[in-house]
C-alpha cells in the first residue's frame, strides 16, 4: 500500500467504499451474506493478525475469545435474560476480557513454544468444559439456536440481510480502524521490535511482558466482537466455534492473506471462505485440503496473497516506469 | 481409558477383601498409568530429539503414531501376522517422516517465525483426513496377540500380560535411546543442537543425513508405538490429537532436552491421565492440564527443562 | 554510579567469575576491562545488566540493590549496553531501529491511537543522533543491506538512544579492521563526559586510545584495577599477557 501514490490511494478507497457501500447492498442476497460473513471472519483474523503477525505470539487458541463470546450472546439471548444488545455486548466483552487477562498473566509469562502449546491446551479444555461439563447451560454438541437479530434501538431492524450487513460493515471498519491505529503507534511499534528482537527490546529497557499482555486481551476483545457479530448473523452457534480447529483456521487465513500485512486478514478471509464453500460442494475433507492449501502458500507465497498483489503492483509499475 | 482390573478376589481374612479391591483397583491403575505412559514415552521421544536437534515442534508426531497404528491393522488383517504389522507400521511412520522432513522441512530450516511448526499443523490436518477417507471414521480395536493374550497374576491380582509387556518395551527404548544419544557420535550431534552445524559439517558429519535419520527414527518409534498402543486406545478420528496434546504437555512439563527427564514425566503424566479420568470422568484429561498450569506457575521453563 | 559487590559465578562446577568487586562513579574516568578469552568479562556485563543472576554477591545501581532486578527495569535506571554480537532489528531500516531505541523510555511508549511518526521532535533527536554517528544518509536502509561496520554503528546507536547514564560497550570494534576500529574509537572519544563508559576491548591499541582507568580479568578474577600506564608495565598483566601485544 506504501507503493501507491496519494492520488491512486484515493481512487482505490473510492472505488472499494462505492463496493461495499453501495453496490454489495443491491446485490443477489447470497452475495450479501457471503460477504457478511467475510468481513466478520476477517474481524476474527485481524486478531489473530495482530497477535502473531505483528506481535510474534503464535496463539492456537483464538477460538477461546470468539466461541465464548458467542456463547455468551447466545445464552443470554436464547433465554431471555438480557434484552439490550449493548448489554448483552458489554457483557460478551468482559467475560472475554476476564478470561484473557486470567489467562494470559500466565500464558504470557512463558517462551514462545510453550505459549502456543498453552494456547491450544486451554483451548480444547475451554471447548471440552462447554461440550461436556456446562453441558446443561450450553446445549452441548447440540449447541444453541434461536438467536435473534439484536434491537439497536435505532429506526432500522436488523432482521433483514441488508442491514446486518451495514451494521457489519461499520463495526468492521471500526475494528480495522482500530488495529490501523495500534499498528502505526508507538505500542504497535513496540510490538514489532518484540517479535523481531525480544532480547534486545528488553535490553533498551521495555517491558516486554506488559505489551504482549495488552496485546494477548486486545487481540481477545477484537476476537470477541467477532464472536458477537457471528452470533447474531448465524442464528446458532455450537462448539465447534471453540474448537482448535478453529483456531487454526485463524492462523491459516492469515498465513493465506499474508502475516503481518493490513490486508492480509481480509483477503485470507475472502479465499478461505470461498474455497472452503467451493470445496465442501465436492467433499467432506475440507482439512486436509485447507491443509494443502496452506503448506503451498508457505512454501510458495511466503508473503500471501497481501504479498502476491505487492509484488504485483511493483511489476506492473516497473513496467510502466519503463515502458 | 476404562478402569479395568480383570479381578479375582482368593478366600481372604472377612473385611479386608474391600481393602484388597481398592488396593488391587489402585495398583492395576498405576499399572495402567505405566502403560499409558510408555506409550506416550515413544511419542513424546521422538518429538524431544526432533526439538533438540532441529528447535522445532513437529504437530504431525501425533499423525505418524495414529497412521503407523492404522497401516498396522490393516496388515494385521491381511496377514494375521502381529510382528510384521507392527514393523509395517513402524516402517510407515518412518516413512512419513522421511517425506516430512525431506519434502517440506528441509526448506524451511532457519526461518525465524512460525512458520516450520504451522506446516507441521497441516501436515497433521492432511493426514488425519487422509486416514479418515482411507479407513473412515468408525473406531477400531486391535486385539493383542494371541502369544500375549492371558494375564498374570500379580499379588491378588490378574493383569493383562500384554500391558505388562509396553512397559518392558518402553524400558527398552529408552535404554536404547538413552545409549545412542549418550554413547554414539551421531547422538553427540543430537545433543550438541544446532547451534555448532558448521563446525559439525566441517568435522566430516553429515548435517542433512543425521536431520532426516533423527527424524525418521522419532517418527518409526511414534508409529511402532501407534500401533503396539491401538489394544488399549484404540484407533479412531482425533486420536492423533489425542495423544499430541499429551505428548505436549510432556513437552512443557518436563522440559526439552533431558531423555530420562522425558520418561519421567511421561509416567508422570500417564498415570495422573489414568487416575484422572477413572476420578473425574467428565473433565477428560483435565489433570493433565491442571498440572502444565501449576507447573508453569512455578517454574516456567518446565521441570527438567535445559536447553533455553 | 555502578558497585559491583563481591560478586562471583559458578556454571556448574565451573567458577567463571570469583570475587569481582569494583565501583565506578558517574562522569568518572573511561573504563576499559580487558582480559584474555574466557576470562569472564561478558558473564561480568551480563550480570550487570540482569541477563544473568550472579551465584553470590550484589550488584548497585545509584545505590539500589539491583541484584535480582529484571533487566528492563536497570536501563530504566540509567544503564545501557551494546552487544558483541550485534543485535539489532534485522527487518527494519536504520531510522526504525534508531526510533526504538529512542522510544524506549519516553512516557508515549504505550500509547496506541497516535502514529508514531507524528512525534516530531522524536525525528529531531533520531536525526541529532544519527548524524552524529554518521549514518543519517542511511536512514532509510533496511539493516541487511550495511556493511558489517555499519551495523556496528547502528549497535552503538541503539545503545545511545537510551541516552544512559552508564554504558557498556562489549566489544565495541569486534571483527572491525583495524582503521575501521580506531575510527570507531575516535567516535566513542567524542560521547558526552557525562555518560560514563564502560567498555570490554579484545584490541589492545583501541583498549589504550580509550581507557582512562582499566581493570584486568583473568580466569574470572580481577588481575588489576587502575591506571592504564601502570597496568602496562604491571609485571604480572604482561605475564597473563605473554607473547601478545601490549598495544604499543
Amino acid at each position: 500500500m506504501g507503493i501507491l501514490a496519494q492520488k491512486e490511494k484515493l481512487i482505490f478507497f473510492g472505488l472499494l467504499g462505492i463496493l461495499l457501500i453501495v453496490i454489495v447492498p443491491l446485490s443477489p442476497r447470497y452475495m450479501q451474506t457471503l460477504i457478511t460473513s467475510i468481513l466478520i471472519v476477517s474481524i476474527y483474523v485481524g486478531s489473530a493478525n495482530l497477535l502473531t503477525g505483528y506481535t510474534g505470539l503464535v496463539s492456537l487458541g483464538q477460538a477461546m475469545f470468539w466461541g465464548s463470546a458467542a456463547y455468551m450472546v447466545a445464552i443470554l439471548t436464547s433465554r431471555g435474560l438480557v434484552h439490550n444488545f449493548y448489554l448483552i455486548s458489554l457483557l460478551s466483552l468482559i467475560m472475554v476480557v476476564v478470561l484473557s487477562a486470567t489467562f494470559g498473566a500466565l500464558a504470557v509469562r512463558t517462551k514462545r513454544l510453550y505459549f502456543m502449546i498453552l494456547t491450544f491446551a486451554f483451548g480444547h479444555v475451554v471447548w471440552a468444559v462447554a461440550m461436556y461439563s456446562l453441558q446443561t447451560l450450553t446445549q452441548g454438541f447440540n449447541g444453541i439456536s434461536d438467536i435473534r437479530r439484536p434491537d439497536l434501538g435505532l429506526p432500522w431492524s436488523m432482521e433483514g440481510h441488508r442491514n446486518f450487513y451495514y451494521l457489519v460493515l461499520v463495526v468492521a471498519g471500526l475494528c480495522f480502524t482500530v488495529v490501523y491505529l495500534i499498528i502505526r503507534s508507538p505500542f504497535g511499534r513496540a510490538l514489532v521490535g518484540i517479535r523481531d528482537n525480544e532480547h534486545r527490546m528488553v535490553a533498551l529497557g521495555y517491558n516486554t511482558f506488559l505489551y504482549k499482555y495488552l496485546c494477548y486481551v486486545l487481540g481477545a476483545v477484537i476476537s470477541g466482537v467477532g464472536g458477537i457479530l457471528y452470533a447474531y448473523f448465524n442464528g446458532y452457534v455450537n462448539p465447534s466455534e471453540l474448537h482448535w480447529l478453529w483456531s487454526g483456521d485463524a492462523l491459516m487465513m492469515m498465513f493465506i492473506g499474508g502475516v503481518g500485512t493490513f490486508w492480509g486478514p481480509v483477503l485470507g478471509a475472502l479465499v478461505y471462505t470461498g474455497l472452503r464453500y467451493w470445496v465442501s460442494a465436492y467433499t467432506r475433507y475440507w482439512f486436509g485440503i485447507e491443509g494443502v492449501i496452506f503448506i503451498l502458500v508457505v512454501l510458495f507465497f511466503r508473503g500471501g496473497a497481501a504479498g502476491f498483489l505487492s509484488e504485483l503492483q511493483r511489476r506492473l509499475s516497473h513496467r510502466s516506469a519503463q515502458g | 481409558m476404562p478402569a479395568e482390573t480383570m479381578c479375582r478376589r482368593d478366600p481372604l481374612p472377612p473385611g479386608s477383601e474391600s481393602i484388597i479391591v481398592e488396593l488391587s483397583i489402585a495398583m492395576a491403575q498405576v499399572l495402567n498409568g505405566l502403560a499409558l505412559g510408555m506409550l506416550l514415552f515413544l511419542l513424546a521421544a521422538g518429538l524431544s530429539l526432533m526439538f533438540g536437534l532441529m528447535g522445532i515442534v513437529n504437530l504431525a508426531h501425533g499423525a505418524y503414531f495414529m497412521v503407523g497404528g492404522y497401516v498396522g491393522l490393516s496388515v494385521l488383517e491381511a496377514t494375521g501376522s502381529f510382528i510384521l504389522a507392527m514393523t509395517v507400521g513402524a516402517v510407515s511412520g518412518a516413512f512419513l517422516g522421511f517425506i516430512t522432513e525431506r519434502v517440506f522441512m528441509r526448506r524451511l530450516y532457519g526461518l525465524r517465525h512460525h512458520e516450520p511448526i504451522l506446516l507441521t499443523f497441516a501436515l497433521s490436518l492432511i493426514l488425519s483426513d487422509m486416514t479418515l477417507f482411507l479407513w473412515t471414521g468408525t473406531p477400531r480395536w486391535v486385539q493383542s496377540p494371541p502369544a500375549l493374550d492371558f494375564s498374570l497374576k500379580l499379588a491378588s491380582m490378574h493383569y493383562p500380560a500384554y500391558r505388562l509387556t509396553i512397559i518392558l518395551i518402553g524400558i527398552v527404548v529408552f535404554i536404547a535411546l538413552y545409549w545412542f544419544q549418550e554413547r554414539t557420535r551421531w547422538g553427540a550431534i543430537v545433543r550438541a543442537g544446532v547451534n555448532d552445524k558448521e563446525m559439525a559439517t566441517g568435522l566430516g558429519i553429515n548435517i542433512p543425513v543425521v536431520f532426516t535419520s533423527v527424524f525418521c527414527l522419532g517418527a518409526l518409534i511414534a508409529g511402532f508405538g501407534g500401533f503396539i498402543g491401538s489394544p488399549i486406545l484404540g484407533l479412531h478420528v482425533g486420536l492423533d490429537v489425542e495423544v499430541i496434546m499429551l505428548a505436549l504437555a510432556v513437552v512443557i512439563v518436563g522440559g526439552i532436552g533431558s531423555l530420562p527427564g522425558c520418561l519421567i514425566t511421561c509416567l508422570l503424566l500417564g498415570m495422573a491421565d489414568t487416575f484422572g479420568k477413572m476420578l473425574w470422568p467428565r473433565y477428560a484429561s483435565f489433570t493433565i492440564y491442571a498440572i502444565v498450569v501449576i507447573v508453569l506457575l512455578v517454574k516456567p521453563t518446565g521441570l527438567f527443562g535445559r536447553k533455553s | 554510579m555502578l558497585k559491583v559487590e563481591k560478586v562471583y559465578k559458578n556454571f556448574g562446577a565451573l567458577q567463571v567469575l570469583r570475587d569481582i568487586s569494583f565501583t565506578v562513579e558517574l562522569g568518572g574516568p573511561r573504563l576499559v576491562i580487558i582480559g584474555p578469552n574466557g576470562a569472564g568479562k561478558t558473564t561480568l556485563f551480563n550480570i550487570i545488566t540482569g541477563e544473568l543472576s550472579p551465584s553470590g554477591g550484589k550488584v548497585y545501581l545509584f545505590s539500589r540493590d539491583v541484584t535480582k532486578a529484571p533487566c528492563h527495569r536497570r536501563a530504566h535506571l540509567g544503564l545501557g549496553r551494546t552487544f558483541q554480537i550485534v543485535d539489532l532489528f534485522p527487518d527494519f531500516t536504520v531510522m526504525e531501529n534508531t526510533l526504538l531505541g529512542l522510544q524506549a523510555h519516553e512516557p508515549f511508549r504505550f500509547h496506541m491511537i497516535r502514529p508514531l511518526t507524528s512525534y516530531t521532535h522524536m525525528t529531531e533527536k533520531a536525526r541529532t543522533l544519527l548524524e552524529r554517528i554518521g549514518l543519517w544518509e542511511k536512514r532509510d536502509f533496511p539493516i541487511n543491506s550495511l556493511s558489517y561496520g555499519e551495523m556496528r554503528r547502528v549497535e552503538l546507536t541503539l545503545g545511545l538512544a537510551i541516552e544512559p547514564k552508564i554504558l557498556l560497550l562489549d566489544e565495541p570494534t569486534a571483527g572491525l579492521t583495524s582503521s575501521e576500529s580506531l575510527e570507531l574509537a575516535g567516535l566513542i572519544q567524542t560521547l558526552r563526559r557525562d555518560m560514563t563508559l564502560v567498555v570490554i576491548e579484545h584490541d589492545m591499541k583501541v583498549a589504550f586510545t580509550l581507557a582512562e582507568r582499566m581493570i584486568v580479568l583473568h580466569h574470572g578474577e580481577i588481575l588489576a584495577d587502575g591506571d592504564p600506564e601502570q597496568i602496562r608495565t604491571n609485571p604480572k598483566v604482561r605475564e597473563v599477557y605473554l607473547g601478545e601485544r601490549m598495544g604499543v
